[in-house]
Parts: structure tokens; C-alpha cells; sequence
């Protein structure tokens, strides 16, 4: 064949550059965004905690030192709320995990009724304030409780490092069940039968089959459970009552001292097992879902009488305490005076703090901002991140992903510490305002949004994105045309899970709020310490309201958006 | 001036390794082009240099007179038929195929009668308000199909089409395809391993292996006259025969035995190939009929009956030979397994390819 002689013609206009750049710009931004509101604010809580500070000034001096942590380290009742939160965090983990791992086999590996009801039961910590169940336990078996002080007439009560335990058993709950859930429906249950068919017993099929080959999340679950637990702010300040934590040893220092570098030196003290626990966490996270078979799964034999009803039992007791938490705080906001008065009232209703019954619509107009913007904005990221691999999508993975490890109080401490600054003019337009209580919820949870969306768009097919380029389409086009309605069911549980954290999240904001922006989860937390607790409860109460009811709205637009996703089923 | 597709001297390179390795073809307007090799044989890469999605790392590939190496998909106007399909879930049959018109920016009104158009020649018309997923897998690939043919693209590059269907359809779906092409003219690309539909539905095959061509032939000239060993056992089934070349005869660890034609080769290492069909089973009762020489005696090892013919695999000292004959000749002679028959390999059957 002959050398051709051929006009080399370009590209007509900069389409191909733009569209090359766009995905640049737009993952640049997102990498930016991140980097501005998550590792700065972290690194500043860094510096600070090693920097100089005048306690009487209250200021930084900008001075390298290492006193803050030689100061730290020489206060032994502040080291006491770091062996506390340990002992609090490794107890919570060891209970949490187990508890909802018989229970995540009740519901994966047994014949027992009402699999569903159980499972949304599980599920009712996430949709209240993690102070919901430490005011329930107070309510029953503080000093002044019903079952307590009224029933029994004993002088034990419940505060201290117990009622933290349990308060965090029971907020943590729901989140090792769905690890525990995913991993007992995801390895084969085969195994099981197997193992019964060669001769084992159901105790030792249990032991030997069971139990290790869920051992990856069973790991994964009990790492999640520690870093929340040791993280936890709004349970240990109402029910710790001079137990210190950690986490609330920082609040004490900050708010009630004006002491920032014991507050910034304590924020770095949490962050190293927080850290280290959601390394754990994502190591056996990816361990586990490699070990994941896609195979049919076969129908469960129905299980012997005595298995079946012991995990009735069983289940249902947990699902009765877990009902008996909101149970108890829905019926104490409708009585006049605990304990005292029994008459019903609707007066705790009307809430006599700044804002009013107004720190409602506030919490939920930026719950809702919250919700729609981050789920797009963590679809967006997994699309980018997963289709259109920029030569930064690695990094921008990473930056991702950090945010787990983050405790929401270091984030929202690391927030009041450089965002207010005469820079750019950032203290009129982000310090104090809904801005920078929106941008934190959605940096505090970014990570779960963004790894669910990556793994719905490893999902679609690869091809699509190419179909609809041949046929003419640029990326935008494609974007929104094929990528974003194709993850619909992922932006809407994203959305979801995006609005309940901010409507309930107390440790993330409660640095953040002011006297122009106030939320009703820092209001209940507020109400409960003021020794309000009718009201304090009825906030709660109408903040579990607010969320079933806007969840039942998403479900509604879900199932009718949905109609079509039902036919796709591929 | 006709708007020919040249590639010329395209190369592409992933990290060290090239995937495609210099190769020259030249397709013509409106003609038909398969791409044959098995996976990892640069095919595919082949086409999706020419579909926009990769960028070659040397040489150009050259459409209507212009080099277009650097154009993006939207740019070229060909129309592509994954694999997969790839048809969108979320959208009907009919605006399936209007996306691409819509993308194009066809006027509002040209384009639900364009749909149709193309929904009544694939035979799909009743089923416009479907999704994909209530579709069969032929359907579907006949709606992918519809869709690249929407937006009237001047070249249409098929991958692997129909590798995802029952052998029944795909036979019958590739009738379809070849038929629509002819019918519109259009230059079309098609990559596939399955070498049976490469014969049946091309106008010229390329036979692709390591990234390089190993012949560009019309089908039957593939099939008679494979250029090299490679193509002589990819396409097709074949016997290889090795052994030294002398004189025209080949001495082989089997028998000695003569060709026809050495292929310009004088002497050395050679593989001799011969097609099942061409080898001959020597009849006792026949017996005098063949010449001397270019016979060997071997155990019926294995029948395979495939309907017009039937393949026997035949068992000598060192290798096993595969033999098909027609099944009424099989049946009128009356062998069974296990019994020794005489093969008789006609020197003018024998292609030679030297031994490096």
C-alpha cells in the first residue's frame, strides 16, 4: 500500500478539550472542596495542638511547642477520658457485635416470622439523635427513674460508664446488624449444609463454619462499632455525669474554657484510635467483600422448634427494648412532670428556647439541602472517580474516603478554628450561618455516599457510557441523560441517608451553631442538660416524626420514579 | 471520490505490550470487513481506534481523504453495536433509538418518523414502548442495532454482536445483518472469533493475531488457501503434518509422502496441512483405485456424527488425523470403531508452510 497523502484535519472546535476538561474541572472542584473542608481544618487542629497558647488571653501564640501534649499528658483526670472512652469503646464493641450478630443470624440463617418488621426495628437508632437512648435510660433507671426510683425504690441508678455502654449498644446496634446482615446473606450458606451433611452438629457448624467464614465482617462491624462509640458525643454528656470521655472532654475544654489548645491537643488524642479503627473498619470492609459469592441462594430448611423459638424470643426481645427507647421518650413528652405528675399536657410542646419550635424547619430546610446536594454531589464523585478515571482519580479517592475516619467533633472543631478568619471575607459568609453546618454534614458523610455510588456505577455496564458518546452525546449529556437516571436507586438511598445524618448529627454541629442558626438535635441536647426534660423529649419526638414522615414521602417518590427500575432488574 | 477507511501502518501500545502492531487495511465504500482472531488479538482494540475511544499510538487511520486520528466519537459518525448492547435501561425501545437523533439535533419532527423507519426494518414496531429488559436478547440486538443506524452513519462497526445469543438466532439474526447491509450500502465493520461467521457474512475477512494481519482475503480464498499455519488451524479445522523437505517429498515421523505443491519452499523443516474433507479412506473392496505412496494405516478411534457428514478421528503411531466424509459414504462402508482403516492424503490436498 502506498504512503497516503491525507489532509490531517483537528478536531472541529475544543470539543474533546472540553470535554477532557471538564471531567478535570469538576473533579478538580470536588478535590478542592475536600481539601478546603476536611484536611485543612484537620491539619489546623494539628498545628494548633502543637502551637503555643495563653490561657488567659485565650489565644494562640503561634509558637512551636510540644507542651500542649507534655500539659495533656500531666492531667491526670484528663488522661482518665482517654482510658474511659477506651473502656467504653472496647465494651460497646465487644456487646454491639455480638448481640446483632445472633441477631443478623436470626434474620439470615433461621426460619423465624416477621424477618422485615425485625430488621426495620433494628434499624430505629439511626433516625433519632444519639442521645435518644441514654434520655430513655435515665428516664427508666436514673435517679429519678420509673423502674428505679419507682418500682423497685433502689438506690442504684444507671450513670456513668454503664449507661454510656448500654447507650451506645443500643445506638450502635443498627449499624454492626447491616455489616453482619450483608455478610451472613452473602456467603453461602451451603457451607452450612455441607458441613451438617458431613456429620456436624448445628452447635459445632455454628463454631467451626458459621462464624469463621462471616469473620471479615464480623471484624469490620466491631471496628465501626469502636469508632463510633469512641466518638460519640451526645450519649456520654448526658448520661456520663462526671465520667469524662473523651469526646466530651473536648466539648468541656472548648465551650466551658476557652481552652483551645487542650481542646485541639484531646482532638488529636481521639483522632489516633478513631483513625486506626476505620482502617481496620475498610480493611475488613474490602476483606470481606471479596469473599462474597454471587451464587443463587438456596431456600433455608425450616429450622427446629427449639432454634426457631429461642431466636423469636430472642430477636424480638431486642427489637422490644430498641421500641421501648423512642416508646419511652414519645410518652415522656406528653407527661406533665415525670414521675410526679402523670396527667397528660401538650405544654412541653411549646418550646420555650431561641428560635422556638422554628429550630425545626431550620434543622429540616438544611437537612433537605443536605440531602439532594450531597447525594449529587457523591454520585458526581463516583462517576468520576469510577467511569472517567482522571490521572487524579486515585487521590481523589483517598481525599474521598478519609472523611469515616474523622470524628464529626474534631471536624466541627477544626471548622470554628479556620473558618473564622477575615480571609475572603469567610466569617460573614460561612462562621455562624447554614452554610458551613451544610458543607460539614456533607463532608462528615462523605465517604458512605461516595462508596455506594462507586460501587452502583461499577455495576453499569461500561459500554453505556460509549453508546452514548457514538451516538453524539458529550459527557454532560451523558451525565445527566444515561449515568444519573441509571443511578436513581443509589441517589436516593444516598439522599436518604444524607438527610437523617444531618437531622439527628449532634457532635458535627454542635461547635457550629450560633445565635442566628439553631438546630433542633442541639436543642433537644440542650433542653435534657437544662433539666428540661418534657421538652427536651418532645423535641426529640417531633424530630423522629419529621424524619419517618419525609422517609415515607421519598419512599412515595421513590416507588413511583421506581416503577420502570423494576423492569430494568438485569 | 468513493470514502474509503485506510489504516495505515496504525499501531497501539498498552504500557509495553502493543495491541495492535503496524497493520495497513483498506476498506472500501460499502463493503463489508470482518476483523477474526481470538481474544487478545488486537480486533477490538482495531475497531475502537476506528470508533474514536482509543487514540493510536502511530500511524493513521485515514477516512475520506482525511486523517482522523484525534477526532472524538461524536465527531466521526459511526455508528457502533456493543457486545453488550448497551442499550439504556431507563429508556424505552423508541427513545432508544431517538437518542442518537436527538443528540445529532435532528428537527422535533423528523425524528419519531426516523424511528419508526428504523423500528419497521429491524421488525420491531410493535414493541416501541417496551423496555429493553422486557426484550429478548435478539430483539434487544436489533434495537441496538436500529439505534446506530439512526443518525445515518456513514460506517457501522459491529462488536462481537451476536456472541451473547442462542447459535439458532445468531445464525439467523447474521442473515438479517448481512441482508440490511447490502440493502443500504453501508461500510461496516465487524469484529467476531466465531470464524464460521466471519466466512459466512464478510466480503473480506482480516485474520488478526498478536496485533498483526495475518491475511486480508475474501472468504473462500481464507478457506482454500490459508497463508500461514495460523490462519490453515484457526480457520477451519486442519491436519499438520511435520517433517524434512526433499525432492517435493515430505519425510514425516508418521510416513514418507509426497505434495503437489511446496509452496516455493525447496527443502528444510516444513508442516504440511491438509483439510478433514480432502483426506480419503481407502475401501478394501476398492482396493487397486488409488495410486501407491501418500497412504497410512491407522484405528478408528472416535465417530462424531454431524448430520450431512460425519468426522472420525483416526489414531496412528503418533498423532491422531481428523477425517470427514459424507454420511452416506460412512454408512455404505461399514466400519465401526476400533477397526483399522487405510487413509489416502492427496499430494495436491497439501499446503506447505516452512518450519523457522
Amino acid at each position: 500500500m502506498s504512503t497516503i497523502t491525507a489532509e490531517n484535519i483537528q478536531p472541529k472546535g475544543k470539543k474533546i478539550l472540553n470535554d477532557k476538561y471538564l471531567i478535570y474541572v469538576v473533579g478538580g472542584l470536588i478535590g478542592l472542596f475536600l481539601l478546603v473542608f476536611m484536611l485543612l481544618p484537620v491539619l489546623n487542629i494539628l498545628r494548633l495542638s502543637m502551637t503555643a497558647y495563653d490561657p488567659r488571653k485565650h489565644e494562640f501564640l503561634g509558637r512551636l511547642t510540644l507542651a500542649n501534649f507534655t500539659n495533656y499528658f500531666s492531667k491526670p483526670a484528663i488522661v482518665q477520658s482517654l482510658y474511659h472512652s477506651l473502656w467504653i469503646a472496647v465494651w460497646s464493641m465487644v456487646i454491639t457485635t455480638t448481640l446483632a450478630f445472633f441477631f443478623a443470624y436470626g434474620l439470615t440463617r433461621t426460619t423465624i416470622k416477621w424477618k422485615k418488621a425485625l430488621y426495620y426495628v433494628a434499624m430505629t437508632p439511626l433516625i433519632a439523635p444519639s442521645l435518644l437512648q441514654a434520655m430513655a435510660l435515665i428516664s427508666l433507671f436514673g435517679s429519678n427513674g420509673l423502674i428505679t426510683a419507682g418500682l423497685l425504690n433502689v438506690e442504684w441508678n444507671i450513670y456513668g460508664p454503664t449507661g454510656i455502654i448500654i447507650s451506645e449498644v443500643l445506638y450502635c446496634f443498627p449499624h454492626a446488624m447491616v455489616i453482619l446482615y450483608t455478610t451472613l446473606s452473602a456467603v453461602d450458606s451451603r457451607l452450612d449444609e455441607a458441613a451438617s451433611s458431613l456429620g456436624a452438629s448445628e452447635v459445632t457448624t455454628f463454631f467451626k463454619i458459621t462464624v469463621p467464614t462471616a469473620r471479615y465482617g464480623i471484624f469490620s462491624a466491631a471496628a465501626l462499632v469502636f469508632n463510633l462509640a469512641i466518638t460519640d458525643f451526645g450519649n456520654p454528656i448526658i448520661i456520663g455525669r462526671g465520667y469524662n470521655v473523651l469526646s466530651t472532654e473536648i466539648y468541656l475544654q472548648v465551650i466551658g474554657m476557652q481552652r483551645f489548645d487542650l481542646g485541639t491537643t484531646i482532638a488529636v488524642v481521639l483522632l489516633v484510635p478513631s483513625i486506626i479503627a476505620f482502617l481496620l473498619n475498610y480493611y475488613f470492609t474490602k476483606k470481606s467483600h471479596s469473599l462474597i459469592s454471587g451464587q443463587a441462594k438456596p431456600q433455608l430448611p425450616p429450622s427446629r422448634p427449639l432454634k426457631k423459638y429461642g431466636f423469636t424470643a430472642y430477636s424480638w426481645t431486642i427489637a422490644g427494648i430498641l421500641l421501648s427507647v423512642i416508646g419511652v421518650i414519645v410518652f415522656k413528652s406528653f407527661i406533665k412532670v415525670w414521675m410526679y405528675n402523670w396527667s397528660f399536657t401538650t405544654s412541653h410542646y411549646q418550646f420555650k428556647i431561641p428560635g422556638g419550635i422554628s429550630v425545626l424547619w431550620t434543622s429540616l430546610k438544611i437537612a433537605l439541602f443536605v440531602g439532594f446536594f450531597g447525594a449529587f454531589l457523591t454520585i458526581l464523585n463516583g462517576y468520576i472517580i469510577e467511569k472517567k478515571k482522571p490521572f487524579f482519580a486515585q487521590p481523589l479517592y483517598l481525599f474521598s474516603v478519609i472523611p469515616a475516619a474523622i470524628p464529626g467533633l474534631v471536624m466541627g472543631l477544626g471548622y470554628i478554628l479556620i473558618f473564622n478568619t477575615r480571609f475572603l471575607n469567610l466569617d460573614n459568609i460561612l462562621y455562624g450561618k447554614p452554610l458551613i453546618i451544610i458543607i460539614n454534614v456533607i463532608i462528615t458523610n462523605f465517604t458512605l455516599g461516595t462508596l455506594s455510588s462507586i460501587s452502583n456505577m461499577k455495576n453499569i455496564d461500561k459500554s453505556m457510557d460509549e453508546a452514548a458518546t457514538s451516538l453524539g452525546a458529550n459527557t454532560t449529556r451523558t451525565f445527566l441523560r444515561i449515568i444519573f437516571p441509571l443511578n436513581r436507586i443509589s441517589f436516593m438511598s444516598n439522599l436518604i441517608y444524607y438527610f437523617m445524618r444531618s437531622m439527628v448529627t449532634i457532635s458535627a454541629v454542635i461547635f457550629l451553631i450560633s445565635p442566628d442558626v439553631h438546630l433542633a438535635s442541639i436543642a433537644v441536647i440542650n433542653l435534657e442538660k437544662d433539666g428540661q426534660e418534657g421538652p427536651s423529649a418532645a423535641m426529640a419526638t417531633l424530630i423522629i416524626i419529621i424524619v419517618i414522615v419525609m422517609l415515607a414521602i421519598f419512599a412515595l417518590l421513590f416507588k413511583k420514579r421506581g416503577l420502570k427500575v423494576v423492569a430494568e432488574s438485569e | 471520490m468513493a470514502k474509503n477507511l485506510i489504516l495505515q501502518d496504525v499501531s497501539k501500545k498498552f504500557d509495553n505490550l502493543y495491541a495492535v502492531n503496524k497493520i495497513k487495511l483498506e476498506i472500501k465504500e460499502g463493503e463489508f470487513v470482518t476483523l477474526l482472531g481470538p481474544s487478545g488479538c488486537g480486533k477490538t482494540t482495531t475497531l475502537r481506534m476506528v470508533a474514536g475511544f482509543e487514540i493510536p499510538s502511530a500511524g493513521e487511520i485515514v477516512y475520506n481523504g482525511k486523517v482522523i486520528n484525534r477526532l472524538i466519537p461524536q465527531q466521526r459518525n459511526f455508528g457502533i453495536v456493543f457486545q453488550s448492547y448497551a442499550l439504556f435501561p431507563h429508556m424505552r425501545v423508541n427513545e432508544n433509538v431517538a437518542f442518537g437523533l436527538k443528540m445529532h439535533r435532528y428537527p422535533k419532527d423528523k425524528i419519531q418518523p426516523r424511528v419508526d423507519e428504523l423500528l419497521d426494518i429491524v421488525g420491531l414496531k410493535e414493541h416501541k414502548h417496551k423496555y429493553p429488559a422486557e426484550l429478548s436478547g435478539g430483539m434487544q440486538q436489533r434495537v441496538a442495532l436500529a439505534r446506530a443506524l439512526a443518525p445515518r452513519p456513514e460506517v457501522i462497526l459491529l462488536d462481537e454482536p451476536l456472541s451473547a445469543l442462542d447459535a439458532k438466532i445468531r445464525v439467523k439474526l447474521r442473515a438479517e445483518i448481512k441482508q440490511l447491509q447490502v440493502d443500504l450500502g453501508i461500510t461496516t465493520i465487524y469484529v467476531t472469533h466465531d470464524q464460521e461467521e466471519a466466512l459466512s457474512i464478510s466480503d473480506r475477512v482480516v485474520v488478526m493475531n498478536h496485533g498483526i494481519i495475518e491475511q486480508i482475503d475474501k472468504p473462500v480464498a481464507i478457506y482454500k488457501n490459508p497463508r500461514s499455519r495460523y490462519v490453515a488451524d484457526f480457520v477451519g479445522t486442519s491436519n499438520f503434518f511435520e517433517g524434512k523437505l526433499k525432492q517435493g517429498k515430505i519425510d514425516g515421523h508418521e510416513l514418507t509422502f509426497t505434495v503437489a505443491n511446496t509452496n516455493g519452499i525447496t527443502e528444510g523443516n516444513v508442516t504440511a496441512a491438509i483439510r478433514p474433507e480432502k483426506i480419503e479412506i481407502v475401501n478394501s473392496r476398492e482396493a487397486g483405485k488409488h495410486k501407491k505412496g501418500n497412504t497410512v494405516t491407522g484405528k478408528l478411534i472416535v465417530i462424531v456424527f454431524l448430520g450431512l457428514i460425519v468426522r472420525l478421528v483416526v489414531r496412528l503411531k503418533t498423532q491422531d488425523v481428523i477425517v470427514d466424509i459424507l454420511e452416506k459414504r460412512f454408512t455404505d462402508m461399514k466400519i465401526s470403531r476400533g477397526e483399522n482403516i487405510e487413509l489416502y492424503l492427496p499430494p495436491d490436498a497439501f499446503i506447505v508452510y516452512g518450519i523457522e
